[in-house]
């Protein structure tokens, strides 16, 4: 009897390891992600705002 | 084009302006975009209660949170580096900009270009500059904001904005008079010589005769070619010429503010130098007023002063039979000759910064004139020159100059001139006097062309001082200066060359080269040369030094103590006292590393080359001079360093240990 208690403790200890090992995953892909699409989004709006703005030339002649 | 502009109608150049409204741009256009995304992420939400709907508004409203959270962060770093790299990129343009501008500066003022306007005389270091597209007015075509090697005029034309780059080609004008000038008015060695005098002293006599002489004959014997540089001055002088050949005297000068007569010298094609000859009224010096519109008194490089003599009244007195008949041939000037003078100096005290008791640098002819009058030639012309030089003929050489300013400037004592030769000599630093005859002879309504006679003299000497070198022996000493020396000339490329060799260390460093270590190699390299250049000298003393060991008388401390300075032999205890054959130079332990030894291990090079440097305090105790060839023994004793068990070698030809 004893030896089926500890190894209920341990599947459930297993259980709860499982699931937080998940939610932290998930976290993490979804910081990794969070990441990635926001310095994407970040350096696209930078590249679009320097190829608007920025010519090496003077200012055209008003 | 009635006004000078107050900007130019150029357009200002990307690095002063637009690079930094591009970077502003860009920053807040990037900032927008970020909120407008994290906006459109928001807005793509469904906002259901279904579970796939909730699962889409969660990915889109975490993209959303994304794009605010990292996208900013991106957004800052993106700035921060943008901003860097730029400044760091216009530091160098501006560097590269100021060097320009610094050297255009220096070449100008070491050739001594500057915009000396014939009209208004005004003087600025660049004229204003007509863009050869449109016409529009570029007031300042110098590297600036505007542009650093060119400006972009507002036409669209492209204009040289430095003298490296042919600026000169460009029609210039004025900014004061807004008349247009040559290029010669400013990019030329130019010798300014205004003729003084009061009215009736001959001065248009004067000048128009020394420049066709310049013309006609002299200009070839210095190795020039003369010609009249414009119109007008051309114009001027075939109209005296002409008079002064049908043999009558050149009209009388009405402007009291004259327009430059410029002669140019050409040499091997090239202009070499550009005359300007100003002759203003006579009344000019009646007036101090007038005086002060001569600005040309700014930059001039020598003066004339015509003394009529007949405006003495010594002269006058001596000669009052003669002048009651040739009073309106000979026509004295009415002013005296000392008031001309003085109302130069005031002016120059008022108007141009001359100090109260200042001298002018500047050299002065004065030149006394119609010296073919009565017997004036035989008292203060030519010949009588020649008779002062005749006791000293064939003796030492006698400089006739030196004669002819030393008999007129007596003459205009005696006749009473003291106070004008003492106000001269007192305000001006470098005088020469000179007497000519402008027109040749006593006008007599003869028709006889007029022929100027020792009129150059005068003009030559000053230009000699303005350039000794192409002038040569006009100057005759006295201080006499070349304008731009070779010696000159080589100091101002070595400073363009240091200034290069500055900008791209600067560059470099700037790039991310080692810099610094490249400066602390380069001192190291050239003491580790002067370390070598030494330890040869050194080498060679000692090996010159043993040999004459060899020949000299075997010294005293041969046998016990052998010769130092070679391997294995130790000495030097702490504490022992030493006979030692030398010099006091030689006294020096060696402090190297390899020529030290503890006896069982090789000592740390930093700690121990401590213990070695006392080694090295030998006291001298006595001293014997050995008669035959003057060498001494020195009797020393080695101090500190026995307590460590250290062993050296000494430096010395001979050492002997003393037993006391």
């Amino acid at each position: 009897m004893a030896s089926d208690d500890v190894g209920k403790a341990i599947g459930v200890v297993l259980v709860i390891g499982l699931v937080i090992l998940a939610v932290l995953t998930a976290i993490a892909v979804i910081l990794v992600a969070g990441f990635f699409i926001g310095t994407g989004v970040g350096f696209a709006n930078y590249c679009k705002a320097f190829h608007a703005n920025v010519r090496l030339e003077r200012p055209a002649i008003s | 084009m009635s006004s000078t502009p107050t900007e130019d109608p150029a357009i200002r150049s990307y690095f002063f302006g637009k690079g930094y409204q591009d970077l502003s741009a860009t920053i807040a256009e990037s900032w927008q975009r970020n909120m407008d995304s994290a906006k459109e992420f928001f807005d793509k939400a469904p906002g259901g209660d279904d579970p796939g709907e909730l699962f889409q508004s969660g990915v889109w409203i975490a993209a959303g949170i994304s794009t605010l959270i990292f996208g900013t962060v991106f957004f800052a770093v993106a700035s921060t580096i943008h901003i860097v790299l730029l400044c760091l990129f216009f530091l160098l343009v501006y560097i590269g900009f100021t060097v320009l501008w610094l050297m255009e500066r220096a070449y100008l003022a070491v050739r001594s270009f500057f915009m000396a306007c014939p009209h208004c005389y005004a003087r600025s270091t660049i004229p204003e500059y007509l863009c050869d597209g449109c016409g529009a007015v570029h007031a300042r075509l110098l590297p600036n904001s505007y542009g650093i090697t060119s400006h972009i005029c507002e036409c669209g034309k492209k204009l040289p904005a430095t003298f490296f780059l042919d600026r000169g080609h460009l029609q210039a004008r004025c900014p004061s008079c807004r008349q247009n000038i040559a290029r010669e008015h400013v990019e030329s060695r130019r010798i300014f010589v205004p003729i003084m005098g009061g009215p009736s002293t001959g001065k248009s006599a004067f000048l128009f005769g020394a420049v066709r002489q310049l013309v006609e004959h002299e200009a070839n014997n210095l190795g020039f070619k003369a010609e009249l540089f414009d119109k007008r001055s051309e114009g001027g002088y075939r109209s005296v010429v002409g008079m002064l050949q049908a043999g009558r005297p050149p009209d009388k000068t009405r402007d009291p503010i004259p327009r430059a007569f410029n002669l140019s010298l050409y040499k091997n094609g090239r202009l070499a130098f550009l005359l300007y000859l100003y002759d203003p009224a006579g009344e000019a010096y009646q007036e101090a007023d007038k005086l002060a519109a001569h600005g040309f008194h700014d930059y001039l490089s020598g003066m004339v002063l015509v003394v009529d003599p007949f405006a003495i009244p010594a002269v006058c007195a001596h000669y009052a039979s003669e002048l009651k008949r040739e009073l309106g041939l000979l026509k004295p000037s009415e002013l005296p000759i000392e008031e001309a003078v003085d109302r130069l100096l005031l002016t120059l005290e008022e108007n141009f910064g001359l100090s109260k008791k200042g001298r002018v640098k500047q050299p002065l002819a004065v030149v006394v004139n119609k010296v073919d009058a009565f017997d004036l030639e035989d008292v203060i012309g030519e010949s009588a020159v020649d008779r002062a030089l005749a006791p000293a003929a064939g003796d030492n050489p006698v400089d006739r100059d030196a004669v002819r300013n030393k008999m007129l400037k007596n003459q205009l004592v005696d006749w009473g001139e003291q106070a004008f030769v003492s106000r001269i000599e007192g305000r001006f630093s470098n005088v020469r006097y000179f007497s000519c005859s402008a027109l040749g002879r006593m006008p007599d309504g003869s028709g006889a062309e007029f022929t100027a006679n020792a009129v150059l003299p005068p003009l030559l000497w000053i230009f000699g001082h303005a350039d000794r070198a192409s002038f040569a022996d006009s100057a005759n000493g006295n201080g006499a200066r070349t304008a731009i020396s070779p010696t000159l000339t080589r100091y101002f490329y070595a400073a363009i060359g240091v200034f290069v060799l500055a900008a791209t260390l600067i560059v470099l460093g700037l790039n991310g080269h080692r810099f610094e270590p490249l400066v602390v190699r380069a001192v190291a390299l050239i003491q580790e040369l002067g370390y070598r250049h030494q330890a040869r000298t050194a080498s060679e003393s000692a090996r010159n030094a043993d040999q004459a060991q060899h020949d000299a008388v075997p010294p005293r401390g041969a046998k016990s103590g052998g010769r130092v300075g070679q391997a294995g032999v130790p000495l030097a205890v702490a504490g022992s006292m030493y006979e030692v054959y030398g010099t006091v130079s030689h006294l020096n332990i060696r402090d190297s590393a390899p020529q030290y030894r503890t006896g069982r291990q090789r000592p740390r090079m930093g700690r121990d080359i401590g213990n070695l440097t006392e080694l090295t305090r030998v006291r001298k105790i006595s001293e014997t001079t050995v008669g035959r060839d003057g060498d001494i023994w020195y009797e020393v004793e080695v101090t500190s360093g026995r307590s460590l068990g250290l062993r050296g070698w000494v430096n010395a030809y001979w050492l002997r240990p003393v037993k006391r």
